[in-house]
């Protein structure tokens, strides 16, 4: 049998001191059976806060009959290394010596190769209630893994346990509803909020046309002067070539007969 | 004895199987050149040689003609690309036998051939029995969407050899389609075409025996591979109501998604004899009509529009409408440019209110021109309510924009079918428009100078002063229920002042107006009285 690549045990010295001071003041118990090989010195924590701690030594040891009774079991992240018929007996095993036990099986991890028995939640808990164990519903274990439960020996009638279940459901559900309607109400704001940033965006770009539109204009406009510019100066060099030859014919023989011929037409007038 | 300078221009003749006196009048225009910097080679028969060589020594000898026969007997094409092979000058024109030169196409040719051009072509006519000339062909300055469906650069066609030999050469294949394709060839690679607005090159009339010029199946072929080469999304077709000319049909491979944006305020008018919602019987028939898969309708709306016209609309446009509230002063432009910010698309159709679509495939016809980034923007073929022409792009003439064949009948071809291919124009009305979002914006989109009219005008003259290309799709129509859409007829003077101000140059010689139609009224491209009434779109 392999062992996981990756458990939610795997947790550093300080946390699982944590974890260990959080159930024993949570749960009080005394004695306590980590049957997680791969928890990583759990019960060096619990022996740390004097509780009569036991660890298995494999996680093969887990199928084999147990001699003592312990105020609580802890089975995080073992069973779904162990085969399903391997794990049913595992499961009377540690609830035989024990009214309590922490439950925790990864629901996801189905492409590990060496995860061989991964079930849903719902699943395990219904092994468990097999074994007369019910889950705990006032108890909030995620602070170990996100489906961390705990378990307990029941002897309460079918009606009390469905009464705890739909407690546990309607509260969820009336949490869920007012996240929803808090999600709505923020996005309401949101949308509010971001409509000026829209608006603001439209009268830039809007802007930015108009500037556009008057840079092209400009040029066009500078392009007409330009032409002007080169119709007039064209204009203007035929003038002066003009009258360069007008003072070339005045300077010349002919214009100097010319203008004596004008002055004696006026004498003569 | 003084040196001939080299030849600058190679004419050749191709005379295979034609009457000796034919090769002979088209030299006959050769010697007349008032430029002499030209050589010919006159590609004859083998048994034809002697007979042409006599008829054009008639006149004396001239060491600038050649007459020669190819080693064998080919089609004419071939004769043709012998002919060039045995000729040297730096840029090569041929001419059908019996054709005649302008005595100053050399000349002019050779003044416009600059280092940057590759392509020149001038305006041509016919000669008829009698030696007189008819049917003059006056084209527009290059203009490459139109050459796309219809070979208008035609005869004379001069090329820069090197260019020519780049571009494939002579295609003896695509004979009956030889101009287009070598046009279109050549146009794809070349630096600058130039156009010579004078008739320059007299096609002869047909002689016993002649060959058909053209060919339609070769034209489709020469085309269908042109749009092959450049990545223009269309396939060639005949079309069908004129069975000689091409006809593109777009290509459905990619279809992006556009928005058509739709000025409103929701006016009612008289429109095929019922009282009309205008904006929901526009956005009524583009739903219905309409095959592109791929659009939004965003309707720019004053806060005045009366609410049955909004529901009407509303139920009119479905779930491609988007209403875009408009509460400023009218200002046309700016109900444009306002409901472009809106729109989602990077193709945009500018629509006016009082059009009606006819052809299902509108959106897919303008578009195949506009893929191109180098096309700013495209316009439609619109029609009066009765089918009359209303406009097939936009001339200038004398300073003023106008629309060219303005109530002509709805079936006229135009001059060189310019109301039924498309063409180039400086200007097409915002009343049907698909232009590119990033040319758009570039420009400035609609400038609020010209608040009701001429801003389409001056939109696409931006366009062309940023290097872009304005093009009429024939194949998009619509109905434009013109006098609908005007609370008046008139025109701000104020406004085409301002046009005048910024684009006087271009309205004073539009280059896709030919010039010999203003000193000759036969072939002048009639204007609606008022023509400067009768541009803008503004609605």
């Amino acid at each position: 049998m392999g062992t996981a690549t990756i458990t939610a045990m795997e947790l550093a010295a300080d946390e699982r001191g944590r974890a260990a001071r959080r159930l024993v003041t949570d749960l009080q118990c005394e004695s306590v059976l980590d049957a997680s090989p791969g928890s990583g010195g759990l019960d060096d924590a619990f022996h740390d806060l004097d509780v009569d701690a036991d660890t298995l030594p494999s996680t093969d040891a887990v199928t084999e009959p147990l001699d003592r009774k312990y105020d609580l079991v802890l089975c995080i992240d073992v069973l779904e290394q162990v085969p399903p018929a391997d794990a049913e007996r595992a499961l009377e095993n540690l609830c035989a010596v024990t009214d309590r036990v922490l439950f925790s099986s990864t629901p996801f991890e189905y492409s590990e190769p060496t995860l061989v028995n991964v079930h849903s939640p719902e699943d395990w808990s219904a092994q468990l209630a097999r074994q007369g164990f019910v889950r705990n519903v006032d108890y909030d274990a995620t602070f170990l893994t996100p489906w961390a439960a705990l378990y307990e020996r029941s002897h309460t009638l079918l009606p009390e346990v469905v009464r705890a279940y739909d407690r546990a459901w309607w509260q969820l559900r009336l949490e869920v509803r007012q996240v929803r309607e808090k999600l709505l109400e923020l996005d309401a704001q949101l949308e509010q909020g971001t409509a000026p940033v829209a608006d603001e965006n439209l009268r830039l770009r809007e802007e930015l046309l108009l500037a556009r539109d008057d840079l092209v204009g400009h040029e066009a406009r500078l392009g007409e002067a330009l032409g002007r510019i080169e119709v007039l100066e064209a204009e203007l060099r035929r003038h002066r070539d003009a009258l360069a030859a007008a003072d070339r014919i005045l300077a010349s023989r002919t214009g100097r007969v010319l203008r004596a011929w004008h002055r004696l037409r006026a004498l003569l007038r | 004895m003084t040196d001939t300078p080299p030849a600058r221009i190679s004419f050749v003749v191709q005379a295979v199987g034609a009457p000796a006196g034919l090769a002979a009048a088209s030299v006959e225009s050769l010697r007349e050149q008032t430029e002499g910097d030209w050589e010919a080679c006159v590609v004859a028969g083998a048994d034809e040689v002697a007979s042409v060589r006599a008829a054009i020594e008639r006149r004396g000898p001239d060491d600038r003609v050649t007459v020669r026969s190819p080693a064998e007997v080919s089609a004419p094409a071939a004769a043709l690309a012998d002919g060039i092979a045995s000729t040297r000058a730096p840029f090569v024109a041929w001419l059908d036998v019996g054709d005649r030169l302008g005595a100053t196409a050399a000349e002019r040719v050779l003044a416009a051939a600059a280092d940057d051009v590759d392509f020149v072509y001038t305006d041509e006519d016919e000669l008829d029995e009698h030696g007189a000339r008819a049917e003059p062909r006056l084209k527009p300055d290059w203009s490459p969407e139109r050459l796309l469906a219809y070979p208008y650069t035609g005869r004379l066609a001069v090329f820069r050899r090197t260019t020519l030999a780049d571009a494939g050469g002579i295609r003896p294949e695509l004979a009956l389609a030889l101009d287009h394709d070598v046009a279109l060839r050549v146009g794809e690679r070349a630096r600058g075409v130039a156009h010579i607005a004078e008739v320059l090159y007299h096609r002869r009339p047909p002689y016993p025996g002649s060959t058909p010029a053209r060919a339609p199946a070769a034209e489709l072929r020469a085309v269908a591979e042109h749009l092959d080469r450049i990545g223009f999304p269309a396939t060639v077709d005949h079309d069908p109501e004129r069975p000689r000319l091409v006809r593109l049909r777009p290509a459905r491979t990619v279809r992006p998604p556009v928005s058509v944006v739709i000025p409103t305020r929701g006016t009612r008018r008289l429109v095929h004899g019922q009282q009309l919602n205008l904006v929901a019987n526009c956005v009524d028939s583009i739903v219905r009509r309409s095959t592109y898969p791929d659009y939004e309708i965003v309707c720019v709306v004053d806060d005045d529009t009366d609410a049955t016209a909004r529901d009407e609309l509303a139920a009119a446009g479905g779930e491609r409408l988007r209403i875009v509230p408009y509460r400023e002063p009218f200002n046309f432009a700016r109900k444009i440019n306002v409901g472009v910010l809106h729109a989602r698309s990077e193709y945009l159709v500018v629509l006016n209110d009082d059009t009606e679509v006819i052809t299902p495939e509108w959106i897919e016809s303008l578009l195949m021109f506009a893929r191109d980034p180098a096309v700013g923007a495209v316009g439609a073929k619109l029609r009066f309510a009765d089918g009359r022409l209303q406009h097939v792009g936009v001339v200038a003439v004398g300073g003023n924009p106008g629309h060219p064949y303005y109530g002509f009948p709805a079936d006229f071809d135009g001059h060189l079918d310019n109301a039924r291919t498309p063409t180039n124009c400086i200007a097409v009305t915002a009343a049907c428009m698909l232009t590119r979002r990033d040319a758009f914006e570039s420009v400035g989109g609609l400038s609020l100078e010209f608040p009701l009219n001429y801003n389409d005008v001056d939109y696409c003259l931006k366009l062309l002063h940023t290097g872009r290309r304005v093009v009429f799709d024939p194949w998009a129509e619509l109905f434009h229920f013109e006098t609908s859409s005007r609370e008046t007829g008139s025109v701000s003077d104020d406004e085409l002042a301002a046009l005048r101000a910024r684009w006087g140059r271009v309205l004073r010689r539009d280059p896709y107006y030919n010039p010999g139609f203003g000193g000759r009224p036969d072939f002048v491209l009639p204007l609606a009285a008022g023509a400067a009434s009768a541009v803008s779109a503004a609605g």
